[in-house]
């Protein structure tokens, strides 16, 4: 089997008593062109280990390899090509029009000039998240699901192999939520592009993911495909919380206990 | 196959630009030429060309200049106009560079304490320096230089420990920035009445002791490091928004980045400052009328920021020479006079537009 894998990642903050473990020995594979969601409580390790998959922080053992190759000492440009990433949200923005920031996303693969070809390129992407109206106005002037989907854009431009996505669907309606999950989907078998998706909504998960990993406390809880590894168990492990996997229409979805 | 639409539209603002940068570029020119007519000698243009091309003053009626004029037009007319160009385009571009890489716009090429410390510099020089009165001005600029680099060396050296985050570097340019003036103030209070004026005249910032020979090495540090900022264009354009994940996300290498830039501003603003003193000001207010005229493209913002500051700095200079004459008030005070209220008026502009 080719495709991502990570092997014994560990990942800790400070030092001595106060060492926290983010990530502990976390070991996943992940199939070229599946679509992996990775779930569980705040704090669990999810967007640490995004960070550590395509290196924006170091993990202190472990190592990650794409196709069994160690990418441990690719340049950055080099994984800038085999990873995009959407981060979870941008406070703080810089002075760009929407069209320079999609733009930006040609930066592993262009100079310092665009050529016609991926103006093209940039334009057909901003017409098909609906982003053309905004195509000239400066990034901060968006609302934050706009923004959401312009970094989204962006990492298609990019033309990665894999695309890591932290919580793509957090500032979005309804149905950008579902045309986000439904986009991912396509891509993934269309361009056999590999998805790995820090997501929070469930039934999401369930409905679209080839692969569910669920985390707690840095470690993997369960690992594999959404209706094996999504259990009531599983979710009471991760998040405190009782639930039920119901069938409605042919389709698992997971269903919430009341309290009280 | 057909151009998108949304290509062109971008070519055509591009191309835009490139119109409003050949604009401004000539507006600049223009000034030049106006700098270095106006003043107590009175030069024309007309002049001025019936001396270049004997001839022509059977066309125009102008007397050619008198050999006293010419000087006056080549020993301090145009030297202190390239000066005021130079100068006013090193600390723009710099200003402009020191906001991308710490991704805060209230930088300035001075963030990092170099106008402290090129001031103590030449503080101690002025008071310790045991030269001839000839070389005086050579140890000062000397002296100036060397502290600017070394508490550069100082601050980089400092954030780099922590991975060189923007914030470790623009807290420990305030930090330092604090101790030189402190040290600054120790300077001038334990100087005598005849080094106290000295020092002080030094901080100022004026162009008045500028000659070719300076202007040809403030245009040789410009000309070795502007190149460095263009090539990072699209480097500074991520770091702008202070985000170094997204930058690194897309392959750029967010510690080369910061180093050879702040590398490139600390010799740039360090050159300019020993020679000129301090023009404060200038490095802050040029990238941001820039962005306000272009938007935030540093491809673009970069150049312009240049001519802006060029065209602020010499303006101010031509000013502070003509509105007082024959008195002549140093650049450094008047660039503000002159600044402030074409930067609010943008602003001001700015959000009626928005609205």
């Amino acid at each position: 089997m080719s495709g991502l894998e990570t092997t014994d990642l560990l990942f800790s903050y400070g030092r001595g008593i106060h060492k926290k473990k983010i990530l502990d020995s976390v070991s996943l594979r992940v199939e070229r062109g599946t679509v992996c969601v990775l779930l569980g409580a705040n704090g669990a390790g999810k967007s640490t280990l995004l960070k550590c998959i395509n290196g924006l922080i170091r993990p202190q053992q472990g190592w990650v390899s794409w196709e069994k190759e160690n990418i441990g000492n690719w340049s950055l440009n080099r994984r800038a090509r085999l990873f995009g990433y959407v981060p979870q949200s941008i406070s703080s923005v810089s002075g760009l029009s929407v069209m320079e920031t999609v733009l930006s996303g040609r930066l592993p693969r262009m100079g310092a000039k665009a050529s016609a070809k991926e103006l093209d390129l940039v334009s057909e992407v901003l017409e098909e998240f609906e982003l053309e109206e905004f195509a000239f106005r400066n990034l901060g002037a968006l609302s934050g699901g706009e923004r959401q989907r312009v970094l989204f854009a962006r990492a298609i431009v990019q033309e990665p192999e894999v695309l890591l996505l932290d919580e793509p669907t957090s500032n979005l309606d309804l149905r950008y939520q579902i045309e986000t999950m439904e986009l991912l989907r396509r891509i993934s078998k269309e361009k056999g592009i590999t998805v790995v998706a820090v997501i929070h909504d469930l039934n999401s998960a369930l409905a679209y993911a080839d692969q569910v990993i669920v985390m707690k406390q840095g470690r993997i809880l369960s690992d594999g495909k959404p209706d094996t590894a999504l259990s009531s168990e599983t979710i009471a492990e991760a998040y405190g919380i009782q639930a039920d996997i119901v069938s409605v229409q042919d389709r698992k979805m997971v269903l919430v206990k009341r309290r009280s | 196959m057909k151009e998108h639409i949304l290509t062109r539209k971008y070519k055509k603002q591009q191309r835009k630009k490139k119109v409003f940068f050949a604009v401004t570029l000539l507006f600049l020119l223009l000034l030049m030429g106006t700098a270095c007519c106006l003043g107590v000698t009175d030069l024309t243009p007309g002049r001025i060309f019936v001396t270049l091309f004997p001839g022509a003053d059977q066309l125009i009626s102008a007397s050619p200049l008198s050999e006293k004029e010419i000087n006056v037009l080549l020993m301090l007319r145009m030297p202190r106009v390239a000066a005021g160009v130079v100068a006013g385009a090193g600390l723009g571009v710099a200003g402009a560079a020191m906001q991308a890489i710490t991704g805060n716009q209230m930088a300035s090429p001075f963030t990092t304490g170099l106008s402290g410390a090129s001031a103590f510099g030449a503080a101690l020089v002025i008071m310790f320096g045991t030269v001839s009165v000839s070389s005086l001005k050579f140890a000062t600029v000397l002296g100036a230089f060397g502290m600017a680099v070394l508490c550069a060396v100082f601050v980089y050296g400092l954030a780099s420990y922590q991975g060189l985050r923007a914030e470790t570097l623009v807290l420990t340019g305030i930090a330092l920035n604090y101790l030189f003036s402190a040290m600054n103030s120790t300077l001038q209070y334990v100087a005598n009445e005849n080094q106290l004026p000295a020092i002080i005249h030094w901080t100022f910032g004026s162009l008045n002791s500028v000659q070719w020979g300076d202007i040809g090495i403030m245009a040789g540090f410009f000309l070795v490091t502007y190149p460095i900022f263009q090539v990072h264009g699209w480097a500074f354009n991520l770091l702008d928004s202070g985000n170094d994940e997204t930058a690194k996300s897309l392959g750029v290498s967010v510690k080369r980045t910061r180093l050879l830039s702040g590398l490139g501003v600390t010799l740039l603003t360090a050159s300019v400052v020993s020679f000129t003193g301090i023009i404060g000001f200038v490095g802050l207010v040029a990238p941001h009328i820039a962005r306000l005229l272009i938007g935030g493209d540093y491809r673009y913002l970069l150049p312009f920021s240049a001519v802006w500051g060029a065209i602020l700095v010499t303006g101010a200079d031509t000013v502070g020479r003509v509105a007082f004459s024959p008195t002549t008030l140093p650049v450094g005070i008047v660039v503000s006079y002159v600044g402030v209220p074409l930067f609010l008026y943008l602003i001001l502009r700015e959000r009626r537009r928005r609205r």
